[in-house]
């Protein structure tokens, strides 16, 4: 009789468990989900691009790239106007 | 003759799609109803339901911003697994099963939204379609899973499914949208995206409040389906016809007497019904013009709002009465916030 009381507090107990981590992960993954929805909506929105490590360092690259053909540009129209 | 084919050629992708949306729901419902009666029922249509509604938009977003996997046999060979998930005989792997075949089913859903709009020239009948085909599917797999038909033959909806959505999907990766405008200019975008998502959750519960005691022979949830998708197929007819406000003012009025009194009158309750269901598309036409770039992410929100709407049904049961007056009070709240919000 003990035994199967027991048994009966052990199983209740493991349900409670992994119930409760089901509950807890779902409302983890929710968050998460509902986050991600929330900042891709506002960028849709705002229209402005999120300003990520990624991003930024594209755009770093870009402008560098820029400014590197813009200097090689120069003197090259310069001396085509000078032709 | 000429002009029907015109019509049908001119609505060919909500047409591709609404036989890919019956076969999901088929797939889906079936497995649903596999292991039903179960102690577990609740838990796992909670389960389903979570991956099925919630990440839709998110998953939207990321198929518009990378057009080059094959999402539709990706979200088909998902359910396919998931079939075989559900009905192998290890009972641990049901719930996995359930996952796999939420996601699959969320994919599917995205890629008919996105390839719809992206059709539609501006015209919100086709994804009103797309929308519509669930019902059929529903029927279809509900009938399977309660009469224990083999699973088996759900390789054909999956195979029609996967050739449908394979026809369809240069519409997919398209990347321009034609522009969708029925909402009022000055509410700020987070109102009438608040306004199109409280709307649509409530519509979701109220279609689990809806009293339908007439209902006990499979001919008449057929018939309650059909009606159901019927609804949702004129809604976005309409829309076009005659406009967003005038289809949301009258539908969500004339609806309440039906719904009301039609617990025990089928007749009198497929009529409400039928105008209850033509609302679907005017929401999602509310967040395609907030959300004018991402058809993906406007239809997660309205999927969404479906999933938060069904929570209370898992938890809580009212009373006949308690929900006719949560229907009157809950409908004409949204009459009220719909005529405000979209453009006379």
């Amino acid at each position: 009789m003990t035994e199967y009381v027991l048994l009966d507090v052990g199983m209740g107990g493991l349900v409670v468990l992994f119930g409760g981590a089901a509950v807890v992960i779902f409302i983890v993954v929710a968050v998460i989900i509902v986050r991600v929805s929330i900042k891709a909506i506002k960028k849709e929105i705002t229209g402005k691009p999120e300003m990520t490590l990624g991003s930024l360092m594209e755009g770093m690259a870009e402008e560098a790239i820029r400014k590197q053909s813009q200097s090689e540009n120069t003197p090259r129209e310069n001396s085509h106007e000078e032709n | 003759m000429k002009t029907a084919m015109k019509k049908i050629r001119r609505n060919i992708t909500g047409i591709e799609y609404f036989i890919v949306h019956a076969c999901v729901e088929t797939i889906c419902f079936y497995l649903l109803r596999l292991h039903y009666p179960l102690l577990l029922a609740g838990t796992i249509a909670f389960v389903y339901d979570f991956f099925a509604f919630l990440p839709q938009g998110i998953i939207g977003k990321f198929i518009e911003s990378h057009k080059k996997l094959p999402y539709e046999t990706i979200g088909n060979l998902l359910m396919l697994g998931a079939i075989f998930l559900v009905a192998s005989p290890v009972h641990a792997l049901h719930i996995s099963g359930y996952v796999v075949l939420g996601i699959g089913n969320a994919i599917m859903h995205e890629c008919g939204a996105i390839a719809t709009v992206t059709e539609s020239r501006g015209k919100i009948f086709q994804s009103a379609l797309f929308v519509s085909g669930g019902g059929v599917g529903i029927v279809i797999g509900q009938t399977m899973g309660i009469n224990q038909v083999p699973w088996q033959w759900l390789i054909i909806p999956a195979v029609l499914s996967e050739a449908c959505a394979l026809a369809a999907r240069k519409s997919v990766r398209k990347g321009t949208y034609p522009t969708f405008d029925v909402v009022e200019r000055k509410f700020s975008p987070w109102t009438i995206l608040l306004v199109a998502f409280l709307v649509t959750a409530v519509r979701s519960y109220l279609g689990y409040a809806i009293p339908i005691s007439w209902n006990k022979e499979l001919w008449q949830t057929i018939l309650l389906f059909g009606i159901m998708g019927l609804g949702k197929a004129l809604g976005g007819y309409f829309v076009d016809r005659i406009g967003a406000w005038k289809t949301a003012v009258f539908s969500t009025l004339a609806a309440i007497p039906f719904l009301i009194f039609g617990d025990k009158i089928m007749v009198v309750s497929v009529i409400g019904v039928f105008f209850f269901s033509m609302t679907m598309s005017i929401t999602f036409a509310m967040c395609l013009s907030i959300l004018k770039s991402s058809p993906g992410l406007a239809f997660g929100v309205t999927t969404a709002a479906l999933f938060i709407g069904l929570i209370p049904a898992f938890f809580v049961r009212f009373g006949l009465l308690t929900n006719a007056i949560l229907i009157v009070i809950l409908s004409i709240a949204c009459c009220v916030l719909l005529s405000k919000t979209l453009k006379k």
